[in-house]
C-alpha cells in the first residue's frame, strides 16, 4: 500500500529525514516511536503533502501513485488521513460543516454520490456513538475551546467519517484520560480491516495495549534505527533510548 | 458654501483625511449639474421576497413618485436643511450647499415597523452624477426598525454619493442598521452618519462595503444616556484597485452603557483599507463598558491596511479594550481543512467565509442577515479572493 524509499525531507534549509525506508500493507499497524525531536510528525506531515516540508531525496508510493506529486487534498482523496498531534483550532467553521464538504469531496472521487442531508445526518451519528463524542461539541467551531482530549477525539470521528485506507495517528494518545483512550483505541479498532493500514506515532506503550501493532519502528535523528514487533514496544518502554543510541555510536 | 470656501476640501494634508484623497478623485465634477432622472428600469428591491417601505433617492433628490411606504406608522416629509454651523464635515457642508431638502423620517414611540425601511441612492448613469441625498431618521421611544441602505446602479457609471443622514434613537427603542456598499466600481462615496442614542437604546450600526472606487465612512455614535448596547460591525472586502476608510466615533457620554465595535477585512489585489476607530469616554460616563476590535486579512503583496485604535478616556471607572491585527490566511487552518479532502481554493472560501461571518451576528432579522451573507460568499467567490 505504501512504500517509502530514502526519503529526504528538509524544512527551511534543515534536514530533518534522511533516509526513511518503511513498507505498509494492506491490513498491518505499524508503530513508530523515538525521542522528541527525531522527526515523526515531520514524517507524517511529509506524508500528507505539508507545503513547509521540502523532500529533497527519495520516493513515496501509494496504491501504486507516486504520493510526492499529489496535492494535500488529492492525497486525502487518495485515502491519507493524518490525525494531527496539535489539531488545529478554527473559528466559525463547524465540524459538521466541514466534514460534510469533505466527505462529499471524497465521495465524489471515489465515484460515488455525494451524501444529501439525512444521510449525512445517520452516518454522522453512528460514528459519532463510535468514538463517543457529543453532538455538541460537533456543532461548534472546529476545536475552538475544545480540551485536550476534545480535539483528539474529534481526529478519530474525522478518520471514522472519511474511512481512510492509510491513518496516520500522530499521537493521539497524548492528552486522554485513561477512558479516552479506551474509546479512542475501540474507534481505530472497530476501523481496522484488512484493506486499511496504519501508522501509529506514540510515546508509550499504553496505547499499544489497545491497537496491537504488527511492526514497531524507531526513529532517531530522521532514521529508522531499528524494528522489530510489538516485544520492541515493550523494551523501550523498560531501557529507554540510550541502548539504542549507544548502539548506534558504537557502528 | 461660505463656510465650505472658508474652510476649502481636505486634500491628503489634512489628517482626518490622510488616507484618502477623496478630492483628487473628485476633478471636474463641480461643472455637471446632476442629471436628470430618466425612468427607472432597474429593480428596486434588493433583497428578493422580503417587502420593505421603499425610499428612492435619484439621483441624491427624494423622488416620492418611485418611493412607497407600506407601513402606516412610519412618516416621510420634506423639511428645507438647517443652517451649516462650522464645526461640521467639510463634505457635510458641501452636501448641505448642493442638497435643498431634509428627508426626515419618523417611526412614532412604541411602534415596531413590520417591514424595515429601505433607502435606495437610485443613480442613473446618462451622465456623470454628483448626488447629495440627505435624511434624518428618528425612532420614538420603545420603537424599532430596521433599515438597510444600498445604492442601485443603472450600469457601471461613475459617479459621486455624498451623503449625509442623523438618527435618533430614543429610549428604549431598537434600530439595526444595515449600510450595504456595493453600487459599482466606480462610485466614490462619502457617508456621513451620526447616530444619537438616549437611555436604554439598542442600536446595531452594521457596514458592509463590498464595492466601490473610493468609500470613505464618517460613522459616530453618541451615546447620551445610560443602560445604552451600542454595536458597530463592519465589514470590508478590498480588491482591485480600491480604497476603503471607515472612521467611526463612539462618544459615552452618561453612566453604564455599552458598546462594542468590530470591524474585518480582507484586501486583495491593489485594495487598500483604512480603519480608525475613536473611543471618548466622557468624565461623566462611569462604569462604561467599550471594546473595539479590528482584524485584516491581507491576501496579496500590494494590499494594505492603515488601522488606528484612539482611546481617549477621561472618565477612572470604566472597562475598554482595543485590538488590531493585520495577517495572512492561517496557513495552518488551510493545511488542516486541505488534509481532509478539500480543495485549495474551498478552503480558503470555507476560512474567510468564517472570518467575515462572524460581523453578522446580531442582525436580528434573520432574512436579512441571510441575504447580506449571501452577498458576501458572492463577492467572496467572484472576486479574486483565491
Ligand atoms: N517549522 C519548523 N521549523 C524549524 N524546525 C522545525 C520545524 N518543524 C519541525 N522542526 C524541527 O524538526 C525536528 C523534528 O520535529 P518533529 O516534530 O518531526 O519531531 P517529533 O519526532 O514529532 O517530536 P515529538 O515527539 O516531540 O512530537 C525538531 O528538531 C524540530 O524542532
Ligand atoms: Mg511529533
Amino acid at each position: 500500500m505504501l512504500k517509502i524509499q530514502n526519503l529526504h525531507a528538509q524544512i527551511e534549509d534543515k534536514p530533518i529525514l534522511n533516509g526513511i525506508n518503511l513498507t505498509v500493507n494492506a491490513g498491518e499497524v505499524h508503530a513508530i516511536m523515538g525521542p522528541n525531536g527525531s522527526g515523526k510528525s515531520t514524517l507524517a506531515a511529509t506524508l500528507s503533502g505539508r507545503e513547509e516540508y521540502t523532500v529533497t531525496d527519495g520516493t513515496v508510493e501509494f496504491m501504486g501513485k507516486n504520493l510526492l506529486e499529489m496535492a494535500p487534498e488529492e492525497r486525502a482523496r487518495e485515502g491519507v488521513f493524518l490525525a494531527f498531534q496539535y489539531p488545529v483550532e478554527i473559528p466559525g467553521v463547524s465540524t459538521i460543516n466541514f466534514m460534510k464538504t469533505a466527505l462529499n469531496q471524497i465521495r465524489t472521487h471515489r465515484g460515488e454520490a455525494p451524501l444529501d442531508a439525512v444521510a449525512f445526518l445517520k452516518l454522522m451519528k453512528e460514528k459519532m456513538k463510535l468514538v463517543e463524542i457529543d453532538q455538541s461539541l460537533l456543532n461548534r467551531s472546529l476545536n475552538e475551546g475544545f480540551s485536550g482530549g476534545e480535539k483528539k477525539r474529534n481526529e478519530i470521528f474525522q478518520m471514522a467519517m472519511l474511512e481512510p485506507r492509510l491513518a496516520i495517528l500522530d499521537e493521539t494518545d497524548s492528552g486522554l484520560d485513561i477512558d479516552a483512550l479506551r474509546i479512542v483505541a475501540n474507534g481505530v479498532n472497530a476501523l481496522r480491516s484488512k484493506n486499511n493500514a496504519i501508522i501509529v506515532v506514540t510515546h508509550y506503550q499504553r496505547l499499544l495495549d489497545y491497537i496491537v501493532p504488527d511492526f514497531v519502528h524507531v526513529l532517531y535523528k530522521g532514521r529508522i534505527v531499528k524494528s522489530g514487533t510489538k516485544e520492541l514496544a515493550l523494551e523501550l518502554e523498560e531501557k529507554g533510548y540510550d541502548w539504542i543510541k549507544a548502539g548506534l555510536a558504537t557502528v | 458654501m461660505e463656510l465650505l470656501s472658508e474652510k476649502g476640501l481636505p486634500t491628503s494634508r489634512s489628517e482626518e483625511y490622510r488616507f484618502t484623497p477623496v478630492v483628487r478623485n473628485l476633478e471636474g465634477i463641480f461643472s455637471g449639474a446632476p442629471a436628470p432622472a430618466a425612468p427607472i428600469t432597474a429593480s428596486l428591491d434588493l433583497i428578493p421576497g422580503i417587502s420593505a417601505n421603499l425610499l428612492v433617492f435619484v439621483n441624491g433628490r427624494y423622488s416620492p413618485n418611485h418611493s412607497k411606504v407600506i407601513d402606516n406608522s412610519l412618516t416621510v416629509k420634506t423639511a428645507a436643511t438647517p443652517a451649516p454651523k462650522a464645526d461640521q464635515d467639510p463634505f457635510d457642508l458641501l452636501n448641505q450647499a448642493f442638497a435643498d431638502e431634509l428627508i426626515e423620517i419618523q417611526v412614532p414611540d412604541h411602534q415596531q415597523l413590520v417591514h424595515p425601511v429601505a433607502i435606495v441612492y437610485y443613480i442613473d448613469h446618462s451622465q456623470f452624477v454628483f448626488a447629495n441625498p440627505r435624511w434624518s431618521l428618528r425612532l420614538g421611544t420603545g420603537s424599532r426598525c430596521t433599515v438597510l441602505e444600498y445604492t442601485v446602479a443603472s450600469s457601471a457609471a461613475s459617479f459621486f454619493n455624498n451623503k449625509q443622514s442623523t438618527i435618533e434613537v430614543r429610549e428604549n427603542a431598537r434600530l439595526d442598521y444595515i449600510l450595504i456598499q456595493r453600487g459599482s466600481r466606480d462610485e466614490v462615496m462619502v457617508n456621513n452618519t451620526a447616530v444619537w442614542l438616549s437611555s436604554s437604546a439598542q442600536a446595531l450600526c452594521y457596514t458592509c462595503t463590498l464595492e466601490g472606487k473610493l468609500v470613505r465612512n464618517n460613522l459616530s455614535l453618541i451615546l447620551d444616556g445610560e443602560g445604552i448596547d451600542a454595536h458597530l460591525h463592519g465589514l470590508y472586502l478590498v480588491t482591485g484597485q480600491s480604497l476603503v476608510d471607515n472612521h467611526s466615533v463612539v462618544d459615552h457620554r452618561k453612566p453604564n452603557s455599552f458598546s462594542n465595535e468590530l470591524y474585518k477585512g480582507v484586501m486583495d489585489d491593489n485594495g487598500k483599507a483604512v480603519f480608525n476607530g475613536k473611543i471618548f469616554v466622557r468624565t461623566d460616563a462611569q462604569k462604561t463598558n467599550a471594546f473595539q476590535s479590528n482584524r485584516n486579512i491581507l491576501l496579496s503583496e500590494n494590499s494594505n491596511i492603515h488601522t488606528k485604535p484612539q482611546l481617549e478616556i477621561w472618565a477612572d471607572d470604566v472597562k475598554c479594550s482595543h485590538g488590531c491585527t493585520t495577517g495572512q490566511l492561517d496557513e495552518e487552518a488551510l493545511f488542516y481543512l486541505r488534509s481532509r479532502g478539500i480543495p485549495k481554493d474551498a478552503a480558503k472560501g470555507l476560512l474567510l467565509t468564517a472570518f467575515a461571518g462572524e460581523t453578522l451576528e446580531g442582525i436580528h432579522d434573520e432574512a436579512i442577515r441571510g441575504f447580506v451573507e449571501s452577498l458576501i460568499l458572492e463577492k467572496l467567490h467572484t472576486a479574486h479572493l483565491q
